[in-house]
């Protein structure tokens, strides 16, 4: 059958080849249009698909991979904060294209009961991000220099190394300060974690970014709970003694508790 | 400064850290192209566990280039 105008179901042949490009699923009644141009720069609108009481944000796109470009990531990025505003969402990971529509909704029937499920979890919840970073990192490898056993015995030997002997005792000695940072991060991590388990339905934590990142994790909160969780956030920061800056987000799309992976067909 | 909250989009990093590999995973096939991007730089940094990373490890905490480079 030929495509009819305004339904983009069309074969996944050629380049120009149309789909819709997917955001978030959300639960439905209250659906409105999205103000928020969709991804891809041509200004196309950013609309409702329903199955039963669920629905997801969509808009017309092209077959094919996006490239992973600010533009690009902050296009998918809005849309799901704008469906945010109004709706519990679960979101979709980034540059993920259905042949049509129906294609949607198949996905939606034959995974019904898990979205509902996980939708129903996530209800009254959000996601809070929050980073711990360690602002001095000459003072942090000081301390590993100071207080890591093993670190301060291959540095003694290091330093009194034969020649042609210091470059594998270097390598060792580096090894061993590596271990001990990650041993550290952890620390810290699990100290700044315990001080929100009480008020997090759950938490995930991620790989850091560097060597002065101690903490990268995301909090799963009752939305009743959000202003004390900003709270502590606050006495932390405060109480971190200058040592450590905290970079929180929120609340944010709850990526990291929607972990479902489904083919198409 | 205390610390401000804010939204995921003021921030690529942020924003990179759940959309890519997070979320409702549909088509498994369809992988993410990474293109030109700093986050290629981000990885290779943290994947290169080489000499030279644990050497700088070991400045880090005191040990000179020049004792390190005696080989």
């Amino acid at each position: 059958m030929a495509p009819r105008p305004g339904d983009c179901r069309v074969e996944r042949k050629t380049e120009t080849a149309e789909g819709c490009y997917l955001y978030c699923i959300m639960g439905s009644g209250e659906a409105r249009s999205c103000d928020t141009a969709g991804i891809g720069g041509r200004g196309d609108v950013v609309s409702i698909i329903n199955y039963e009481d669920l629905s997801c944000a969509t808009s017309p796109s092209p077959l094919g991979e996006y490239a992973v470009t600010r533009e690009n990531l902050m296009a998918h990025q809005k849309v799901v904060e704008e469906a945010m505003k109004d709706h519990t969402v679960l979101p979709v990971r980034f540059s993920t294209i259905a042949k049509s529509p129906d294609d949607i909704r198949g996905v939606l029937r034959k995974r019904y009961a898990e979205f509902k499920s996980l939708y129903e979890k996530m209800e009254g919840k959000v996601e809070l991000g929050l980073k711990a970073l360690w602002k001095d990192m000459g003072r942090v490898f000081k301390d590993i220099a100071e207080e890591d056993m093993l670190v301060k015995r291959l540095k003694d030997r290091t330093a009194g190394a034969l020649p042609g002997k210091g470059f594998d005792a270097g390598v060792e000695l580096g090894r061993a300060v590596k271990a001990a940072l990650e041993r550290k991060k952890e620390e810290t991590a699990g100290k700044i974690i315990s001080a929100f388990r009480d008020i997090s339905v759950d938490f995930r934590t991620n790989k850091t970014h560097g060597d002065n990142m101690a903490l990268n994790a995301a909090f799963l909160v009752n939305e009743s709970d959000m202003v004390e969780f900003d709270r502590r956030v606050k006495e932390l920061d405060s109480r971190g003694g200058g040592d450590i800056s905290l970079r929180y987000v929120g609340p944010v799309p709850p990526f990291n508790f929607v972990n479902i992976v489904i083919e198409w067909n | 400064m205390a610390v401000e909250k804010s939204m995921a989009s003021s921030s690529l990093v942020e924003v990179i850290d759940r959309i890519l590999d997070k979320g409702v995973v549909i088509d498994a096939w369809v992988r993410v192209s990474l293109v030109g991007i700093e986050l290629l730089a981000v990885e290779a940094r943290e994947v290169c566990a080489s000499v030279v990373t644990f050497l700088k490890y070991a400045e880090a905490v005191g040990l000179t280039a020049q004792e390190a480079a005696t080989a």
